[in-house]
């Protein structure tokens, strides 16, 4: 993967092909040997996957452009496997990439193509709105203070501090968190991960395995759609991540309590919190208690996002969710250095995607990850 | 931007109109377009303007844009089964579970007002 960071001067081809090139040597393969490419990617334009192989001469194998918001790159490996199931190919690549910096700035786009976003957006709704209400409703029934949304930016980003392709490499204290400028009360600019990032992810998945390192594969992929959110739902509940993590459960035969390590959608402090409890990790209400004991840290018992997760790495769209699955690889191959976690067996990768009013969120993926 | 104009009734007080499913009563706001494919799952209602702040935030601007803070919220709706979004008007800061009403307004079409405890 790239390091995420601004590279506004960087055009697609160059950004993604030098994490493809990595993640085919690092496989032991030649290009040739790739059969299909699964290129995820949400504001980059048509045909981008095709726009980013064109110079690497595939001879016009199958490229396919995926988009589902923020669970992009997790929607493309969960595709890509199917088609690996299927007998379909051997070798596969996914490549996600997003570059922010050519949006311009501000908070990313709501799908206004819709009565309902495009009402609420007037009204004012941004994506920061929305979990800033989960927050401001969150603190109120838990009885918890705002600084505890700050402990997870101050955790994730010591954590990022710590690796190389973060954009945020600069630990923070607790006072510099809840100082920073608010953004939507109660979340301050420090607690909303940077949307100014360019970046790209790269994975080869395959059936005839060949790199000499012991396999990483996959024992579950979901993808799950939002559902029609109704007057009386728990906005506290991440249903859709719930459901998601649930079906991943019960598909690789595992429970919350096989997972060692986690790469998780922290794209706001409370994202996190709220997700431990829906992932399984914390029963209903114990989500701080969780954070409190620090066994989420790098050295503790059940380490979530130890490559800064979003708040540190930043969120360039459509890599995320391979970046998430690149972080834990690694994690699971002890390659992940200053960073690396005490011997993962089991890793879970969890992304939503939003951008529609109406649902919790549009889309959501959970991948579990083995060796 | 255009947005959805036909949410009000034609009522001399007017109402905020929503469509209820015909199955579980569930609203969603704002109605469905007469020609929408699914219009005969749905019946148009017209919705009691007082409802209870379930959340909110504060959207403070960046100060480049020299727009003030204003505050957002989801009000649940009094006697219908709706939750909407939309600006919150009071002074100071908003409180989970004030009353609000919701009022006609030429920008956004509709906020809710904190009413009187009075």
């Amino acid at each position: 993967m790239t390091r995420f960071d601004r590279q506004p001067s960087t055009l697609a081809p160059e950004l993604a092909q030098k994490t493809i090139l990595q993640a085919v040597s690092d496989a032991n393969l030649a290009l040739k040997d790739i059969e299909a490419v699964y290129c995820a990617n949400v504001f980059g334009g048509m045909i981008l996957g095709q726009l980013i192989v064109r110079d690497l001469c595939l001879n016009g194998i199958p490229v396919y452009n995926i988009e589902n918001a923020c669970a992009s790159g997790a929607t493309a490996v969960h595709l890509a496997r199917h088609a690996l199931f299927s007998g379909q190919y051997k070798t596969v690549l996914v490549v996600g990439i997003e570059q922010l910096t050519q949006l311009g700035g501000g908070t990313i786009p709501l799908q206004l193509n819709d009565h309902k976003t495009r009402l609420y957006s007037n009204s004012g709704m941004v994506l920061p709105s929305i979990y800033a209400a989960r927050a401001t409703r969150y603190l109120y029934e838990r009885g918890e203070p705002s600084e505890l949304l700050g402990e997870v930016a101050v955790k994730n980003r010591f954590n990022g501090s710590l690796n190389p392709y973060a954009q945020q490499t600069k630990p923070v204290t607790l006072e510099e968190v809840m100082s920073s400028r608010m953004i939507a009360d109660p979340l301050t600019l420090m607690q909303c991960c940077p949307s100014q990032v360019d970046g790209a992810a790269s994975l080869v998945l395959s059936t005839d395995h060949q790199n000499g390192r012991k396999p990483v594969s996959i024992l579950a992929s979901i993808v799950q759609s939002g559902i029609q959110e109704k007057s009386n739902d728990d906005i506290l509940d991440a249903e859709i991540t719930a459901r998601a993590a649930n079906l991943a459960y019960q598909e690789a035969s595992l429970g919350p309590k096989d997972i060692n390590v986690i790469e998780l959608h922290d794209a706001f402090t409370i994202a996190e919190l709220i997700y431990y409890e829906a992932l399984g990790f914390a029963a209903h209400g114990e989500g701080a208690s969780l954070l409190r004991s620090g066994a989420t840290k790098i050295g503790g018992s059940l380490p979530v996002n130890p490559s800064g997760g979003l708040l540190a790495k930043g969120h360039p769209l459509g890599a995320t969710g391979v970046a998430q699955m690149v972080e834990l690889t690694w994690q699971l191959e002890g390659r992940a250095e200053k960073r690396q976690v005490n011997n993962p067996k089991i890793a879970l990768a969890q992304c939503t995607g939003g951008g529609i009013a109406g649902v919790d969120h549009a889309a959501s993926s959970v991948h579990i990850l083995g060796v | 931007m255009e947005i959805v104009r036909n949410f009000w009734s034609s009522d001399t007080s007017p109402k905020l109109l929503g469509s209820k499913n015909l199955s579980s009563n569930e609203i969603i706001f704002p109605p469905l377009p007469d020609d929408s494919p699914i219009a005969q799952l749905y019946v148009l209602e017209k919705l009691e303007p007082i409802g209870v702040l379930y959340t909110f935030t504060i959207i403070h601007p960046s100060t480049k844009s020299g727009m003030p803070p204003f505050s957002l919220g989801f009000v649940d709706l009094q006697s219908s089964k709706a939750r909407i979004f939309g600006r919150l008007v009071q002074e100071g800061r908003p409180n989970i579970g004030d009353l609000y009403r919701i009022d006609q307004d030429a920008e956004f079409g509709y906020v809710f007002k904190l009413m009187d405890s009075n």
